[in-house]
This record gives structure tokens, sequence and C-alpha cells, in this order.
């Protein structure tokens, strides 16, 4: 960062996610850039591959919250996910390809903070996953056709009474958690009352 | 079996030095108050793993009734004092 500063030349930093870390960082680097100044010489660019930033979080908080970053003069991209970056041999710098866009941009520093995903696990039959790898469960956090696998954490994909997911955070975890530690002992209860138990295959009831 | 649900009672983001944004109890902040609040929910988790999930205070923030709703504005009130203090 200091090094960009000091020179001469105009400079992109580019942000790749525009989640909370993403959106953080470009807040605190233009903090920054403006106490410098050359402030004018560097932008900087949020890149987010869904249609809003925050994803997930409440309406009304992304909305002070592009208000903020707006006046900061940070730009940002959505619906747009980054493809390939590419280093540029002859400078210092890398070309950021697009998927929404046949050109590409430049960058003198690029932070890649996308990418909380999901845990890699392979079930099998499959199940219905979210494009960032995350199992999508009933509401009772259980995968709908295996009802004895329950998941939380990074893994797990709620929805909300409005059918929209939960965002991937530490709070949902936690309260997951504590959601399953009183489901769990009631599940397999009632699973022994009803007898639900694996039979040999000659065994008949 | 009763369903998951949870309402988001704190979502906080810092934008830099001195601006936070956040969400507590439904009502979306900005300036010194967010940022005691995200003081607040840090040193809660903080507190919460320390505790390994024991010390009711602080895990309170995490619940979804009106108990954890009360304890949690106790706490966060005997923070603000003891910040002050």
């Amino acid at each position: 960062m200091r090094a960009l500063l000091k020179s001469n030349k105009k400079h992109d930093i580019i942000i790749v996610g525009g989640g909370a870390t993403g959106v953080s960082l470009g807040g605190a680097l233009s903090d920054f850039v403006k106490g410098s100044k050359k402030s004018d010489m560097l932008t900087i660019t949020i890149i987010e591959a869904l249609p809003t930033i925050l994803s997930g979080w409440d309406e009304r908080l992304v909305e002070k919250v592009n208000e903020v970053l707006l006046k900061k003069e940070i730009r940002i991209r959505t619906s747009s996910a980054v493809i390939m970056v590419e280093n540029d041999s002859g400078t210092s710098c890398s070309n950021i390809y697009l998927s929404d866009s046949e050109s590409q941009i430049p960058s003198s520093l690029t932070v890649w903070t996308a990418g909380v995903k999901g845990y890699e696990i392979t079930i099998s039959p499959e199940v219905e996953k979210t494009k960032d790898g995350r199992i999508i469960l009933n509401e009772f956090c259980q995968i709908g056709s295996y009802p004895n696998i329950f998941c939380i954490g990074d893994i797990a994909a709620v929805k909300d009474e409005n059918g929209k997911l939960y965002p991937p955070l530490v709070q949902i975890a936690v309260r997951e958690a504590k959601y399953l530690s009183k489901i769990i002992p009631k599940h397999v209860i009632i699973t022994d009352h009803a007898n639900l138990r694996s039979l040999p295959p000659n065994e008949k009831i | 079996m009763k369903k998951f649900e949870y309402n988001i009672k704190t979502q906080l983001i810092s934008l830099g030095d001195d601006d936070y944004v956040g969400l507590f109890n439904n009502h979306v902040l900005s300036g010194n108050f967010a940022k005691l609040v995200e003081e607040f929910s840090m040193n809660a988790y903080i507190k919460m793993l320390e505790s390994g999930g024991r010390d009711f205070m602080n895990t309170s923030l995490y619940g979804d009734d009106i108990f954890s709703h009360l304890v949690s504005g106790i706490t966060f009130v005997r923070f603000t004092f003891t910040k002050w203090l």
C-alpha cells in the first residue's frame, strides 16, 4: 500500500468478494488512503458475484452500508464474478477477467476475500447444495432425504420464514448448536418409541 | 419438532476507523453507538467461548426468547457502565 502511495501513477485496488470481510476491508483501506496526499491516485473497487453486497444481511443495513461506501468513493460492482486473474509480466499489475465483461480490468493490488465455503463432503446419493457448497436443509436443520443427518455452521443452508437463506454467521451457528442440543434428544426418543431401527435383511415386523 | 428460526438480533460491520453500521434489536445504528454495540458483542462472544458456553449473561446474546432479550439488555447496560467508569 505504501509503495503504491509513493508512486506517481494511478492505481486500482480490487477487493474480490463483497461479504463482511471485503466490505470492512474496503472501508478500512479507504480511510488509510484518505490520510495520504495522493489519495486521488488510488481507486478501490469491490467485486461481488451476487446481486448485492452483504448477501443475506438485513436489507436496511445493506442500504446504509452502500451509502457509507459511496461517500468513501469506493466502487461496487455486483453480479460480476472474477473468472481469472492474470499477472502482467511487463508490470507488477494484474489483469482481472470478469464474467459480465469481455474486457479485463487492471489491478495493482488484488485482495481475495471471497470463498467462505461449506466443507466438501461426498454424500451418496447426492444432496442439494448452494453455489458455495452449503447443504440445503429443511426447517429442522436436517437433510431432507436423510432425516438422521443434521448440519450446522458454515455447511448448513437453512431458510428463514421468508424463504431466504440465513447468512453463514457466528450468531446463526451458535443458535443452530443450541437448537440441535434441544432437538436431538427428542428426535432420539421419538425414534425409539416408534421402533424405527434398522432391521437385518430377512427380519420382518 | 419445533422449527429452527432465528431473529438476528445483532449485525454489525466496521467500515473504517470511525464508521460502524449495525442492526441491534431491529434498529439500524451508526456512529458511536454502533461501535459500542460492536465492542459489546465481541466481548460477549469471547467470554462465551472462554466459559465454554456456560456464562449465561454473555450467551444470552444468542438466545431468541424474551428472557434472553432481557438478560442481554441488562448485560449491555452493565457493559456500557463498566466502560464509562
